[in-house]
């Protein structure tokens, strides 16, 4: 809906349809639903998941390649908040939600990963697809929730720290709704898991 | 155990040692010599909790990496990605 299939198909013209796959859906309809579509189609053992609106650089896919063959780690997660992590584009208000939240989150999950939240990760093929059958959260959340539902069936997690450029396009958003979805979100983990 | 059952576990637990504390059960003397402290420690276990929290957040806020350099590249990259693409027959609307 908001054009960018456009731009994408012409870069497949320019690139070539074997280096860009484009398979869309008929509507917006929800980040686990696409990551399980995405991956019927992807033909590789390991999966990398990002945002693709820069907020997400391609520089670290060779550091999260490089992290996951270290000690063959089952999941590689991207943190801002650890090592040379950090983000830019937030204001002060904006860090200390990030900062608190991400409290919070430790203390009450223990997850033994820095970064819970963040989307841009490296798993292998068949640990995504058995998470994402496992989860039930939606947004925020289900990022939070793969990460917990790793620990729970022993997958080793890596990280690599990573810059986090803040919508360079479009509107960021964290409104309201959003902290009620974490809050509800992290409570249901805390109580389940 | 979930985390939720362990944090109940855990404040039972504590719970326990402060009512042993208070009934006298455990260390009798000096529980009799300090019962103002006995009383006021539950309070003040809470309150030193809070002040470490809000430390540990401040602390993390203002150490938090701001990527001034990647922000910057970031826009130097697109301008040339922007070019490159031109030249490979790109049209943006």
């Amino acid at each position: 809906p908001d054009g960018t299939l456009a731009v994408a198909q012409q870069l497949q013209d320019i690139y070539g349809s074997e280096r860009i796959v484009l398979k869309p859906r008929a509507k917006k309809l929800g980040l686990g639903t696409a990551y399980i579509h995405g991956m019927q189609y992807a033909t590789g053992n390991f999966i990398i998941i990002m945002d693709a609106d820069l907020s997400h650089h391609p520089k670290f896919i060779p550091q999260f390649i490089q992290r996951q063959k270290s000690r063959n780690f089952d999941v590689v997660s991207g943190t801002r908040y650890a090592g040379d992590g950090g983000v830019n584009g937030w204001d002060l208000k904006r860090k200390v939600i990030s900062r608190g939240a991400n409290f919070v989150t430790q203390t009450l999950l223990r997850p033994g990963a820095s970064d819970l939240t963040g989307s841009f990760r490296l798993y292998k093929k068949q640990v995504l697809e058995t998470l994402v059958k496992a989860c039930t959260s939606k947004g925020y959340v289900f990022q939070m929730e793969m990460i917990i539902r790793a620990r729970q069936r022993g997958f080793s997690i890596g990280e690599v720290p990573i810059s986090f450029v803040d919508r360079v396009y479009g509107e960021s958003k964290l409104g309201g709704n959003e902290i009620v979805q974490f809050v509800k979100g992290l409570l249901y983990l805390f109580a389940t898991t | 155990m979930t985390k939720l059952t362990e944090w109940l576990t855990v404040l039972t637990v504590l719970i326990s040692i402060w009512w042993a504390l208070y009934m006298e059960m455990i260390l009798p003397q000096w529980g009799r010599n300090h019962p103002m402290t006995v009383l006021s420690l539950p309070v003040v276990g809470v309150a030193l909790f809070g002040l470490y929290s809000v430390g540990v957040i401040a602390y993390r806020v203002a150490t938090f990496n701001d990527c001034e350099e990647a922000a910057q590249e970031l826009q130097s990259q697109i301008v040339e990605a922007q070019a490159d693409l031109k030249k490979k027959g790109f049209k943006a609307k």
